[in-house]
């Protein structure tokens, strides 16, 4: 059996699943329930001074039935008080040794009001300190969160500062409300962060009422700019740890954004993250799809014959590259299995609309009937996403008996390109 | 003889309805198919997929509009159409081993919603300027009156019963659809614009010669309103009851024709109406409720749930008998059946019962429910010029509905020999829309 537990940064942790700084995390109650169901970490919810909030602070983004399928939230810090989280913290780092258990920490870009929280968090015993420069809605405004986590100098000024106090490992957790976030993950390094976190939410709407005009969450009739996470933003945040993960960082990185599954974390550590951390899914099914997670995951590693999390982390980086490095010699076309399609024409109306009108639809013995046209497939993979019937259409290699050319090599004049057919 | 009533009490409802989140569950299952199979195995035409996908989006305003433009009467055929048999049969799911969308139940809650609104959704579409008599209240000219209405003509629906709704309100159990809802969704239809008025059977109270005075066009959808003989010697004997009179008498809360309490009763017939009849029996007390079928289960015209309903409840089912007389001596006593075997398939495909040489077998009971078909009361084409009975069916053009005097066009049961109520609905439409054209002065 795969051995689970992972340092990271120096900090241990039994396995890669800890609890991300929310309200899963708000008090040492549940998170060490939380740890005796399973989770390896927690990052307590961000500490901060001083503490406000607003009633009503989450809206939903379904997808059809499914609820949830995306979370806006306005909340900010914790909603209690920096004394009781110190000492509940204290009580969980005593009972729960080798559990990790991190403090998030944000303050305003002032160096005395970073080390003096700094200084009283470490206190608790905490096993590391997570700066929060993500927190994009509420606390911009006043100078924290994203506000600092937009600006590099300011990011690697205050890491310093942070730095300069804490005996502990200092993870940075990055926003990924900007244009390229490999920027702010070097400058955290060179502000001498030991880890990096990303990603923080996603800044959103979350949704109009139709009947009212309000956007979601509504305040009392109105609402503000809020913080996007859960299963819909995955393919953002997975990105975003690939690009700090190949920024020359090279840092350790904590992955957020959507896990919901064991499947959703080895992609994130495929990515190079060593662990992962996990809030909307936990606030949508509980402390329970812990088992499911290090389950899945230990049987996947098992699968793979991999030893251990480390083994898995990063394996997928290499096969991201930049597109002018691509193939253009590959070819795939799409074929339909016909003896479990259903008929639905699902595929035939997605290429008629939306690709490349390369699939046709004949009733045949009242059914429907589609076909490929490989002169026309381009090999989109469209229809292939949207097939309820799981691998009844699957993409094959048509490549000519070409050497791979990429354009690069169009540029620079090298190799062979099989001709365009134009599809008429 | 006693019989095994393993269920009793109230038949649950045929198709409940589903709360909101059930039905968006459901709704977001579909599969929205291109050319979509239920669509097109649907005789009124409904776009199934696309009122679906607007119950997914919350568009039930939309929905329902989709529903009625094709079904007039999409609230009642949600209840009573065999769907198992069309469009659900068709749905693709089953193909990847799932279960088929509950088109039904979808349908009916779209409606439900719709028809809490005083008035149906639909603006006027036209602004026709004719004035058209229906005949016969039923599902048949209730949908042509409704597309006739929404085109903006004149139109009067005269109906003999006191209550709208044709056989959906006389004539169907109150498990597939109680007896006050057919007469309140002719009402709220009414309210697209059209007039109705119960208790005149035309030919008797009102002449087909003050009709043509009157209005421009005239659509027979009178049904079949008189129920098939068995032709066998004692049938007039006390105690042989046609199943119509008695699913009527039971549908109006009234007195039943006959009392049924701790009887043995047989059905005749192996169609939906003697499935009814038979529950109706039990229901009613009898001691025991026995389907007579002169052929197998294979040829039985009731559909399977309706076939597997009425053994669940405890009626027994007598296959290959079929009657050969009406003993009494002065009220019934038994039926004699002759047992029967399967032949070659006569001109409706079905096999064709052909008597076994052995003797007829005594069925002892108190009651014979008949329940062996329906035909046309009389022939309402006799004195009108063009209007032909062929078969005991009105004789119209397939594409139109229109019979040979262009100012006469029929549908429903009337011209079909008996269908579902979603035919009558789609030959209703099929006569408003040739009436609509030809009343714009363009050709039929």
């Amino acid at each position: 059996m795969a051995d689970l537990s992972v340092n990271f940064a120096g900090v241990y942790s039994p396995n890669p699943f800890w609890l991300a700084s929310a309200p899963p995390t708000n008090t040492g109650e549940q998170i060490m329930r939380a740890f005796d169901m399973g989770w390896g970490g927690a990052v307590w919810k961000s500490l901060s001074d001083p503490i406000i909030n607003v009633s009503s602070r989450l809206a939903g983004t379904d997808a059809g039935a499914r609820r949830m399928a995306g979370l806006s939230n306005i909340e900010l810090s914790t909603d209690r008080s920096l004394e009781v989280n110190f000492k509940e913290m204290r009580e969980v780092k005593r009972r729960y040794p080798k559990h990790a258990v991190i403090a998030s920490v944000m303050m305003p870009a002032e160096r005395p009001l970073w080390v003096d929280l700094v200084k009283r968090t470490l206190d608790t015993g905490c096993d590391a300190l997570e700066l929060n420069f993500g927190c994009p809605h509420g606390m911009p405004e006043r100078g924290m969160g994203a506000a600092i986590g937009q600006h590099p100098e300011l990011a690697e000024q205050i890491t310093s500062w942070v730095k300069e106090v804490s005996h502990v490992p200092v993870l940075v957790k990055l926003t990924p409300n900007v244009t390229d976030v490999a920027f702010v993950a070097r400058a955290a390094r060179d502000g001498g962060a030991d880890a990096l976190v990303l990603v923080n939410t996603i800044t959103s709407i979350g949704g109009v009422d139709l009947d009212t005009f309000t956007p979601r969450p509504s305040v009392s009739g109105r609402s503000s700019r809020s913080g996007y996470c859960g299963p819909a933003i995955k393919p953002i945040a997975l990105f975003q740890v690939s690009r700090v993960a190949q920024s020359g960082a090279n840092l350790p990185i904590s992955g957020i954004g959507g896990i919901e599954t064991w499947r959703d974390a080895a992609e994130f550590i495929l990515l190079g993250s060593t662990t992962v951390q996990v809030c909307t899914s936990v606030m949508h099914y509980g402390y329970r799809i812990i088992d499911d997670l290090c389950d899945g995951l230990s049987n996947y590693l098992d699968e793979k014959g991999l030893p251990n999390v480390d083994a898995l982390c990063g394996l997928a980086l290499p096969k991201i590259g930049a597109w002018e490095e691509l193939d253009l010699n590959y070819k795939v076309v799409a074929s339909i299995d016909q003896e479990t399609c259903i008929g639905c024409g699902n595929c035939y109306v997605a290429c008629r609309d939306g690709g490349h009108q390369a699939i046709i639809a004949a009733r045949h013995e009242g059914r429907t009937r589609v076909e490929v046209d490989e002169s026309r497939c381009v090999g989109c993979n469209l229809c292939s996403l949207i097939c309820p019937v799981h691998d009844c259409i699957t993409m094959e290699d048509r490549s000519p008996d070409l050497p791979p050319r990429s354009w690069r090599d169009v540029l620079a004049g090298k190799g062979k390109t099989a001709e365009v057919t134009d599809g008429t | 003889m006693s019989t095994k009533r393993p269920h009793e009490g109230p038949i649950p409802e045929l198709r409940p309805p589903m709360a909101g989140h059930e039905a968006l569950a459901e709704a977001s299952r579909c599969l929205y198919c291109h050319d979509a199979p239920c669509s097109r195995a649907c005789p009124s035409g409904v776009d199934v997929a696309e009122f679906i996908r607007k119950i997914t989006t919350g568009n039930l305003r939309g929905s329902a509009v989709r529903l009625l433009e094709a079904n007039p009467l999409a609230a009642s055929c949600a209840r009573v159409c065999p769907t198992e048999e069309l469009c659900e049969r068709a749905c693709v799911l089953p193909d990847m081993g799932l279960p088929h969308i509950a088109i039904g139940r979808l349908q009916r809650y779209v409606m439900d919603k719709a028809m809490a609104a005083p008035a149906p959704p639909l603006e006027r579409k036209g602004v026709g300027r004719g004035k058209v008599a229906v005949v016969g209240g039923g599902p048949a000219g209730l949908s042509c009156a409704s597309r006739l209405a929404w085109y903006g003509h004149s139109v009067t629906v005269f109906d003999a019963r006191e209550r709208p709704g044709g056989l959906n309100t006389y004539a169907i159990a109150d498990h597939k659809i109680p007896a006050d809802f057919p007469p309140g969704e002719a009402r709220w239809l009414s309210r697209i614009g059209f007039t109705l008025k119960q208790g005149v059977r035309i030919g008797a109270d009102l002449g087909f010669a003050e009709l043509e005075g009157a209005y421009d066009v005239i659509f027979l959808g009178m049904g079949l309103e008189r129920s098939v003989r068995m032709e066998v010697p004692g049938e007039d004997l006390e105690g042989v009851v046609d199943a119509l009179d008695l699913i009527a008498a039971h549908r109006m809360g009234g007195p039943l024709p006959v009392t049924l309490a701790n009887r043995d009763v047989l059905v005749i017939g192996g169609g939906n109406t003697a499935t009814d009849a038979a529950l109706l029996a039990l229901e009613a007390g009898a001691r025991s409720s026995t389907i007579v079928y002169r052929r197998t289960e294979a040829e039985m015209p009731a559909y399977p749930a309706e076939r597997s309903l009425v053994r669940h409840r405890g009626v027994q089912i007598r296959f290959l008998r079929s009657p050969v007389e009406v003993v009494g001596p002065d009220r019934v006593t038994g039926l004699l059946v002759q047992p029967m075997r399967l032949g070659e398939p006569d001109a409706s495909g079905r096999r064709r019962p052909v008597p076994l040489e052995v003797a007829p077998e005594l069925l002892p009971c108190h009651l014979i429910v008949r329940a062996i078909g329906q035909k046309l009361l009389e022939e309402p084409g006799a004195g009108i010029a063009g209007v032909k009975v062929h078969k005991g069916k009105i004789v119209v053009d397939a594409a139109t509905g229109r019979t040979d005097n262009p100012r006469y066009y029929a549908g429903g049961d009337c011209v079909n020999g008996g269908r579902e109520v979603v035919h009558a609905v789609a030959e209703g439409k099929r006569a408003a829309e040739a009436i609509h054209r030809q009343l714009q002065g363009k050709e039929a």
